[in-house]
């Protein structure tokens, strides 16, 4: 009995070694698995948009693509089609260390572009779209220096941190088509700045405070660079942004300023975006200032959008010879439709109505209405 | 009353159930940190730690509920508001979306290889080796 009972015990403690050494064995098998599983996730990288370069291995792609479709028509305008832009923006960027990383885009566009725009019958032509056009140009192109946690300075070139529009120039970012008038009223703001850059965020109990300083050169007087800067605050989730910018350079033998204020609220399903830009000089002051509400009308993926906009280019001039001192509003709107978070399909309308003494010149009617039917992909 | 208290709790499970908990690795000094934090650290608004470390963030796979709870309540961001800002973000800056990660595991897994990784885990993780919790300090 007592062979028995021994043999019953010996087996019994054979089975849990077994099975002790099993599920050692599998264990280690699960383990070595898991980790071959995380080293195939490292080599994946931080990003699916990053590709690996000979010089480095965190290179980031990315870019966008717009082609568009424009309409338009006038009193003095005749009805014309056309598909008036495609344009293909590229970004590429590098960070070398943890502080030091490079940032490009460059722009590659084929057009029919609008000629004689404004329908100055003095420049002997009428507004009509021209022949095809193309050319690429650099839009940024700098190396960030992190100093501290939020402290950077760049050297290069980039987008000038004016206001709202001046820093979403890529046109798949703007609600509609080409941004507002701030970014095409000659004798503005430079949208570009160049030399360095120096910008410091600070978040301050429940706000956010930030500020840039940076050089920038005016392409009226290219030889001593002006000096722009911007101060900006917005709540702590950012739905609320407020900031007011300038910048200051020479022109025409004196220093002038140009100043704005910019406001963009996102509350629930309503967002908000308003700018006001003056160019301070001693006799006309050129200015623009727009107000821009939209609202989500079907979850996050169909955004209606309204805007104002006006305009006084008081030193425009045709061909760069012609003074053509005009007031314009720009008033209309549009459907922005976002199948994919990556694809912004638009369906805007813009009525162009120029006010004042330009209103009419030699008897010809400058307002015009223009429809865009345009798709949008970022990559 | 009780039936009350219960049908109570029932109602707000899910909610319960989808909380997070924000690791980082076991090497990181902090013990603590405020939700403005997180959602700067996310956002890759600050790219380092006081201590001068890069910060490297983990996201969760979009399919998982807790990543929709963690934006809400942490980045104050919907989803696609989130995938937006990252397309703004790449065309202006450069910067790309913290890589996102199926299962509580690797998230642990591979915050405890980097120093200055973080990550959150849904609030059934227990413990895992080379990675701590760390808790939310009040703004």
């Amino acid at each position: 009995m007592n062979h028995i009972i021994l043999l019953v015990v010996h087996f019994v403690f054979m089975q849990v070694c077994l099975s002790d050494d099993r599920i050692d064995k599998l264990t280690k098998r699960v383990n070595e698995l898991e980790l071959q599983q995380q080293e195939l996730m490292y080599q994946a990288s931080e990003s699916n948009s990053q590709v690996n370069s000979f010089i480095h291995d965190n290179l980031t792609l990315g870019g966008f693509f717009e082609p568009s479709y424009t309409l338009i028509s006038g009193p003095d305008t005749v009805f014309q089609a056309s598909n008036s832009s495609n344009l293909l923006g590229i970004n590429l960027a590098s960070d070398f260390s943890n502080k030091l990383r490079f940032v490009s885009q460059f722009q590659i566009g084929l057009a029919f572009p609008l000629q004689n725009i404004h329908n100055d019958p003095r420049y002997g032509t009428k507004r009509e779209f021209g022949s095809r056009t193309f050319g690429s140009t650099l839009t940024q192109g700098y190396l960030d220096y992190s100093i501290g946690e939020t402290t950077h300075l760049s050297g290069g070139v980039g987008y000038a941190p004016f206001g709202q529009a001046p820093q979403l120039r890529e046109l798949v970012l703007f609600v509609r088509r080409g941004g507002p008038q701030i970014l095409r009223t000659n004798e503005l703001l430079s949208p570009l700045w160049s030399g360095f850059h120096f910008y410091d965020r600070l978040n301050i109990g429940v706000n956010n405070w930030g500020y840039n300083v940076y050089s920038f050169n005016r392409p009226e007087d290219p030889r001593i660079p002006g000096l722009g800067a911007r101060v900006w605050w917005s709540s702590r989730d950012e739905a609320l942004i407020t900031g007011f910018s300038i910048q200051s350079a020479k022109y025409n033998h004196k220093i002038d300023e140009i100043v704005g204020a910019d406001l963009k609220a996102h509350l629930f399903k309503f967002i908000l975006t308003a700018e006001f830009t003056r160019h301070f000089k001693t006799q006309s002051d050129p200015w623009t200032a727009y107000i821009e509400p939209s609202y989500f009308i079907h979850e996050e993926d169909l955004l209606l959008y309204t805007f104002v906009d006006f305009a006084q280019s008081a030193l425009n001039k045709t061909a760069g010879t012609i003074a053509d001192p005009f007031q314009k509003f720009e008033y209309g709107g549009g459907l922005n439709w976002l199948p994919t978070v990556f694809t912004r399909i638009r369906l805007g309308l813009t009525l162009h109505d120029y006010i004042q003494d330009n209103d009419v010149i030699q008897g010809k009617n400058r307002d015009y209405t223009s429809m865009d039917i345009s798709v949008g992909v970022a990559f | 009353m009780k039936p009350l208290i219960i049908f109570f709790l029932l109602s707000f499970s899910p909610l319960i159930a989808q909380d997070v908990v924000i690791i980082v690795n076991e090497q990181n000094p902090i013990t603590e940190i405020t939700r403005d934090q997180i959602r700067n650290f996310f956002l890759k608004n600050v790219r380092q730690w006081p201590s001068g470390t890069p910060v490297r963030f983990f996201d969760m796979s979009d399919t998982r509920e807790e990543r929709r709870y963690f934006l809400r309540q942490y980045v104050k961001k919907t989803p696609r508001e989130v995938d937006l800002y990252w397309i703004g973000q790449k065309l202006y800056s450069g910067n790309s979306a913290p890589l996102q990660i199926s299962s509580d595991a690797m998230i642990a897994g591979v915050v405890s290889r980097f120093p200055g990784a973080i990550g959150y885990v849904s609030s059934a993780f227990t413990e895992a080796p080379g990675v701590k919790k760390i808790s939310i300090k009040k703004d």
